[in-house]
């Protein structure tokens, strides 16, 4: 940092939580802010207004993730239930009366469906948007720890909620019930991360039509003992598996000593970082697919819980056990400058995205009228307003809160914060 | 010739003969002469007009003018002329009413000949400046205008002034006269430039005197344009040595000076409006010019040049001169709206720059001029300004100056009037608070000091906003930014605005309102840095407001203008303060522009206006009041405290902002007590929120006593709120689970016992038992309501009991205080944080901090009482012990102590004002909450009732008295033998055992007694 004090401090705080805030997620318009909670409750906040646009329990235990899928929103909590809920539409500013901080009943989305999974291990879900064109239901993959081994992986197809792939990374046949218990588990471990890809350079992507994709499907998962393993699907003539059969270890890397805490892996699927207990923090190369590529990066402080990547893949933040977020470049990771808030371990860390993309998902039909709306009154300072959300950093801690901060762009010089 | 003027005919007789005596000048009867004119003149001075009939007139008029006859001019001094000229003149002065109009004629024509040098023909030599004063001086008092009054005095008909000025003025019309009268203006002009003031003044007097009456209209068009040149250089003081600018070290001439200007000033103003009012119907004349349109084209064109030319004058130090050309500005402004189109923006500014003076007469010159416009020509002339308008501030060019001197106008104006407002704004502050919510208190009086000026101004702006419209919106974001530090003009532009409401208008106040509230944060730096200039007023809002105007070309030449002004040297201090209510005054306008979907802006614009409404300034803190009302308003609100309530979130966020290092600000944690104060009981539901930023600010401001300080006000704050709530809804609060009272099941004797036996289950007892599970089922109804509330408050509990170890004194006795407040938790939440909390509570009795210790007392007493059966054992372990340790160690320090009591049976002080005095006051009232509340433990209970003896001792404080009586009250309704023994005991020798007790040091026998009676009674 060229300047000495004072030190950054958030531009917002969101007091929506009263339990430790334990995952955030930013829709991809940049409109709305996830964050969800060690005691359950999600709470749905508006960028623009930083107000609780819906907050619900949706979960008896703590929130493991949260994401948005189309019109509804995926909720995966420790009580070994991943729900979807249809998505509470924002009224549109003109219509709304004055806002308030205290809104006495805000609606509370209704459930779609449930899932019965496995959250033994913390572990979140991987979607995987299948765009199907606009005409159709959106569908998706997504990615869960297997119901009854830890160790392992199911891969998911939603909206019907089949099991497409079971027990992905299954190392041996053995029935569960076995003379040595552990012998059917993976040697690495039951599974801290995972992350479910398709992956660009095999041409028959997945997104064209609604058929399985079959050999692009990529599996990236991070392990209690340290290592992150790159599988992919090569079964191209079967688009179902069981016990892990046709998926192939494209690479095995374990460059951490401790457990991994926490994957994030950059938009464009090109490379991952990994943080643990340890003060490592690991950059995993995604193109090369025949031997590991990791560079290890020692930082100067141990304990990491979470890590988030901007949707450039330049920058990095990594939240760590005593509360202050860290910021890197991914490249050389560098360190760009800290951002200390929360008192205690900083469990979540979402980046708002660049651009509001086009074919967003996220945006129904209400909001595009706010949008045109809002764009015809007041063009240039949304415009404005809008590039300083999408330099957002959110961060979630054990003390209850969120923070805001605004980034820089790092554009033009990376060494100092706003 | 009258018996009374006799005399005097006399006294004119001894002189007038003499002169004609010796009317034929020679170098030996000239100095005769002129001591005899002297006396003459003397004489004439010393008469009434009365006396001036026209005979005698005639009777000193024949010497003089047979001097002149006789005479050839060559021959006559310039001291005789002179003085000759001044008799006629006064003559003259009352001739008026009855001359010929030959002689008329003749003394004008005299008069202009000596003005002019003409009257010696051949000779080289004109007369001196003195004489030519003189002639002036005669001329102007053959022409000027007499009054009817004038004439009743002179007991001549009322209308006889008018006949005879009409007499004369047609007279003077004559063809023949023409030239004459051509010829005299010509000569007046040569001395108008003349360096002798006074000679320069009457000059001038009488060239406007000519214009105005006597010159035909037809001839005005031949003389304006040199009249006009040579009072452009008369006024600029161009070839004379005393030009105006070194003419002010004259002290005498400064005011001629000025009067010069205002004369010639006139001259041209009244030139204009007589010439070019009616400029169109063409006149031929012999001797006229033709106002043809080219003529006019010229003559426009030659008096912009001219006018242009007055362009110093601006800077010209006297008031009366800047009058003068306000005056002249106005009028001409106001008269020649057609004909000098060009003219007008140079006039406007010339007006603009001059109200940059601190006289307020310029300011109610503009006003009046722009209200007189706006009256009068309406529509021509709004577009006239409008033009203007936008000629000045369009990217052309002229915005700055406009915009800045208009600025340094009102900056120079407010300090004076801010003393007067305040008083009037601290008015409206308490009635503001007392009769409901007013609307937006009227602030129009802040920058003008006289409340007409101040409206006519308003409607200017008023009116140039109507006009303007969208399409000079440019303009429009001129004056809110620009003229936003007049607030009232922008709350003018404001209901423009609001009219129109259009997108772009609506765009700028968002983006105003959110500048100028992120002024706050710079200034907030700004304030920190210690070596930081002092920070000028409006500067930083013009900058960012300049910034908005895109595509503005000059935008650096605007900012080098703002940022070169010397004027911010010499800012006052209360300067910011203005800037501060001005920009909130703007935040208010912004919400009424923008009305409901204000909203967004509230988690920028609330911090401002809540900062400046516990801002030390009763002006800012008003305007904050009144912003904060306005805008409750605006996005329709019912109350401010219902908007604060509402977005609570987002004025939390901004203080909270406030307080970490990067963004400190002192003022956050006042900001924080009004912001509990103003949304009241409902805050409750917010408190936890506000209690956890405090505490967490606590952590990291540990030591910072100011902020600490502030902090634990809050919290207060939010305490007292608190405990306001439930006692407004007792029914809500938390209901202790009492344990039973039980009777004391003390054995008194057995056949006590046998009575009680069979009685008890007859008691009234289980009726309260009945009615304490009632009350208690019904509080558990409540409870799920109750808790939503208390279980944020549980939390902070907690964080209460850790800065029990707050190093600063103060916050360790307000955490006590807090927890002293807090039985408004439920049991079930506040008992296991007073047990966790037990020790640090214990270890606050040895804190060295006297009110530390009392306010730790006053939480066990509330603890004892409230929840009893829970604190038994504390009391009796831990908390007693001390007890004894702290009154041994007062024992100890009263003996060395100079305000301890002196004598036998002395306990404690003198004065109520003392550590122990208070301590001691403390364990009696504890342990009377614990004589009531907990069930004794004998011993200690035994120990306490011989230990407090003394304190009923009769030397004692009667407040210490008191508190122990009341202490062995209680504890006699516990165990009423007890105390009976141990007070028995101590006054009188009862023998037996306790005959050791008998003490009569402290002479307790009156209290004792009382304590006995009353116990008696129950």
């Amino acid at each position: 940092m060229s300047r000495p004090p004072p030190p950054p401090a958030p531009t917002h705080l969101l007091r929506s939580h009263s339990a430790s805030v334990s995952t955030l997620w930013i829709s991809q318009d940049n409109e709305r802010i996830y964050s969800g909670d060690a005691s359950g409750n999600v709470v749905v906040s508006s960028t623009r207004s930083l107000r609780t646009i819906s907050a619900w329990n949706a979960h008896t235990d703590s929130i493991l993730g949260v994401e948005e899928f189309g019109s509804s929103v995926i909720t995966h909590g420790r009580d070994n239930k991943l729900h979807v809920w249809n998505r509470i539409k924002e009224l549109p500013a003109s219509t709304r009366l004055g806002g308030s901080a205290a809104v006495p009943d805000l609606p509370t989305p209704e459930l779609v469906c449930s899932m019965d999974v496995n959250a033994l291990n913390y572990c979140r879900f991987s979607l995987l948007p299948l765009s199907s064109g606009e005409d159709s239901d959106p569908a998706a993959l997504i990615a869960l720890p297997n119901l009854v081994d830890s160790s392992t992986a199911d891969v998911w197809f939603l909206p019907p909620k089949d099991r497409i792939h079971a027990a992905i990374g299954q190392e041996t046949n053995k029935p569960v019930f076995a003379t040595q218990p552990d012998s059917g588990r993976g040697s690495h471990g039951i599974i801290m991360s995972l992350h479910l890809y398709t992956s660009t350079s095999d041409e028959s992507g997945p997104s064209r039509s609604s058929a399985m994709p079959a050999t692009a499907l990529r599996l990236l998962c991070a392990y209690e003992d340290g290592s992150v393993i790159l599988r992919r699907y090569v079964r191209s003539d079967r688009p179902t598996s069981v016990e892990g059969q046709g998926w192939e270890v494209l690479w095995t890397s374990k460059s951490h000593v401790e457990t991994i805490m926490a994957m994030s892996v950059s938009r464009s699927n090109t490379f991952s970082l990994t943080v643990s207990a340890d003060n490592l923090i690991v950059r995993y190369d995604l193109i090369s697919e025949t031997e590991p590529k990791a560079a290890v990066h020692r930082a100067k402080h141990p304990g990491n819980s979470s890590i988030a990547i901007r949707d450039d893949g330049r920058v990095c933040a990594v939240g760590g056990w005593d509360g202050s977020v860290r910021l890197y470049s991914t490249k050389s990771l560098k360190p760009l400058g800290t951002l200390r808030y929360h008192k205690s371990n900083c469990q979540a860390l979402a980046f708002a995205h660049d651009k509001p993309t086009k074919e967003d998902l996220g945006g129904g039909a209400d909001e595009k009228i706010e949008h045109e709306e809002d764009s015809d009154s007041d063009d240039d300072t949304t415009a404005s307003d809008r590039a300083a959300i999408s330099r957002w950093l959110l961060a979630g801690g054990k003390d209850n809160r969120v923070s805001v901060w605004k980034l820089m762009s790092f554009e033009s010089s990376s060494t100092t914060m706003t | 010739m009258s018996n009374e003027g006799q005399p005097q005919f006399q006294r004119f007789k001894a002189i007038c003969v003499p002169i004609l005596g010796n009317a034929k000048l020679t170098p030996s009867t000239i100095p005769t002469v002129s001591s005899l004119l002297s006396q003459l003149i003397q004489a004439l001075r010393g008469l009434d007009s009365a006396t001036f009939t026209t005979s005698f007139i005639s009777y000193v008029f024949f010497p003089l003018s047979s001097i002149l006859q006789r005479n050839l001019s060559a021959e006559i001094p310039d001291q005789v002329l002179e003085k000759v000229l001044v008799a006629l003149g006064l003559l003259c002065e009352n001739w008026w009413w009855t001359c010929e109009a030959k002689i008329w004629e003749q003394i004008f024509m005299l008069c202009g000949a000596v003005v002019g040098g003409l009257e010696s023909k051949g000779k080289e030599r004109a007369r001196d400046e003195e004489t030519k004063e003189a002639a002036i001086r005669c001329l102007l008092a053959l022409l000027h205008e007499r009054t009817p009054q004038d004439a009743l005095e002179r007991l001549f008909p009322e209308d006889r002034a008018r006949e005879r000025t009409q007499e004369l003025e047609n007279f003077s019309r004559s063809q023949r006269f023409i030239p004459i009268i051509g010829q005299t203006i010509d000569s007046v002009l040569g001395t108008a430039v003349s360096t002798r003031l006074p000679l320069q003044r009457s000059s001038l007097d009488l060239l406007s005197l000519l214009l105005d009456k006597y010159a035909p209209q037809d001839l005005v068009p031949t003389v304006l344009p040199g009249v006009a040149s040579v009072m452009t250089k008369a006024c600029l003081g161009i070839g004379s040595s005393k030009s105006w600018t070194n003419g002010e070290i004259v002290a005498c001439s400064v005011e001629s000076a000025a009067d010069r200007h205002l004369e010639d000033l006139e001259d041209l103003a009244q030139f204009a409006t007589t010439d070019l009012t009616e400029p169109t119907p063409p006149l031929s004349n012999a001797y006229g010019t033709a106002r043809t349109p080219s003529w006019l084209r010229g003559t426009t064109s030659q008096l912009h040049i001219a006018i242009n030319a007055l362009n110093p004058l601006v800077r010209h130090p006297t008031p009366s001169a800047l009058y003068a050309l306000v005056d002249f500005s106005s009028q001409i402004i106001a008269s020649t709206s057609l004909t000098l189109p060009q003219t007008q923006p140079l006039l406007l500014s010339f007006l603009l720059s001059l109200s940059h003076s601190e006289y307020p007469k310029n300011l109610a010159a503009l006003a009046h001029f722009i209200s007189s416009q706006s009256d009068a020509k309406v529509q021509h002339v709004a577009e006239m300004v409008i033009a203007a308008i936008g000629k000045l501030l369009g990217p052309g060019g002229g915005i700055e100056k406009w915009g800045w001197s208009l600025l340094s106008v009102l900056e120079f104006i407010e300090p004076p009037v801010t003393v007067t407002t305040t008083s009037a704004e601290q008015l409206m502050l308490e009635s503001t608070q007392d009769i409901s919510w007013v609307p937006f208190p009227d602030l129009s009086l802040k920058t003008v000091s006289s409340r007409e000026a101040g409206q006519a101004l308003d409607e200017m702006l008023r009116a140039l906003g109507g006009a303007a419209g969208d399409s000079a919106l440019y303009s429009i974001e001129w004056f809110t930014s620009g003229v936003g530090k007049v607030s009232l003009t922008s709350e003018v532009v404001l209901n423009d605005v609001t009219v129109r409401r259009s997108k772009r208008a609506e765009k700028q106040s968002r983006a105003l309102a959110r500048t100028i509230s992120e002024l706050w944060d710079k200034s907030d730096l700004e304030d920190l840095a210690a070596d930081a200039p002092p920070r000028p007023d409006g500067h930083e809002d013009l900058e960012i407001n300049v910034q908005h105007q895109k595509g503005l070309v000059p935008l650096h030449e605007t900012l080098k203008i703002i940022r070169s002004n010397p004027t911010k040297q010499i800012r006052l201090i209360n300067q910011p303060v203005l800037h501060r209510g001005l920009c909130l005054q703007l935040i208010a306008i912004a919400a009424g522009i923008l009305q409901s979907r204000f909203d967004s802006l509230f988690i920028f614009s609330l911090y401002p206006i809540l900062h400046s409404i516990v801002s030390p300034s009763p002006f800012l803190s008003s305007s904050g009041l009144a912003a904060l009302n306005y805008v409750t308003i605006a996005t329709s609100y019912a109350s401010p405290a219902n908007l604060l309530l509402s977005n609570f979130d987002y004025a939390l966020d901004a203080v909270s902002r406030r307080l970490t290092r990067r963004w400190l600000d002192i003022d956050a944690t006042k900001v924080l007590v009004i912001l509990v104060r103003l949304v009241g009981p409902e805050v409750v539901a917010k408190a936890g929120d506000v209690v956890e930023e405090c505490f967490d600010r606590l952590d990291a401001f540990h030591g910072y006593g100011v902020i600490v300080d502030g902090l634990i006000e809050v919290l207060t704050e939010v305490l007292n709120v608190i405990e306001m709530d439930v006692k407004a809804n007792p029914e809500a609060a938390p209901h202790r689970e009492e344990d039973t009272p039980l009777p004391s099941v003390r054995l008194k004797d057995l056949n006590s016992l046998f009575e009680w036996l069979p009685n008890r289950n007859a008691t009234p007892q289980p009726e309260a038992d009945k009615a304490g599970l009632w009350t208690r089922s019904s509080s558990q109804v409540k409870y799920p309501q109750l808790q939503v509330k208390s279980w944020r408050l549980k939390s902070f509990h907690g964080r209460f009991t850790s800065s029990l170890t707050n190093h600063q004194s103060s916050a360790r006795a307000s955490s006590a205080y807090w927890l002293w407040q807090s039985p408004v938790l439920p049991e079930s939440a506040l008992l296991p944080s007073i047990h966790s909390a037990w020790p640090f509570i214990l270890n606050r009795f040895s804190d060295h901090e006297t009110f530390v210790v009392g306010a730790v007392a006053n939480l066990i007493e509330v603890l004892v009482t409230d929840v009893g059966s829970f604190m038994y054992r504390r009391i009796w372990d831990d908390v007693w012990p001390r007890f004894q340790t702290i009154l041994t160690q007062l024992e100890a320090g009263d003996r060395g102590n100079a305000l301890a009591r002196r004598g036998r049976s002395a306990v404690g002080t003198e004065s109520a004002y003392t550590h122990s005095h208070r301590l001691y006051r403390s364990i009696i009232k504890t342990m009377t909450g614990v004589m009531k509340g907990v069930h004794p433990y004998e011993p200690s209970f035994w120990e306490c009732l011989v230990l407090f003896r003394r304190f009923l001792g009769e030397q004692l404080h009667d407040e210490l008295k008191t508190c122990a009586r009341q202490f062995y009250t209680a504890a006699g309704e516990k165990n009423p033998d007890a105390v009976w023994l141990v007070l028995k005991a101590t006054t009188e020798n009862i023998g037996g055992p306790v005959s050791f007790m008998h003490d009569d040091r402290w002479k307790i026998e009156a209290d004792a007694q009382e304590v006995l009676l009353h116990l008696n009674k129950l």
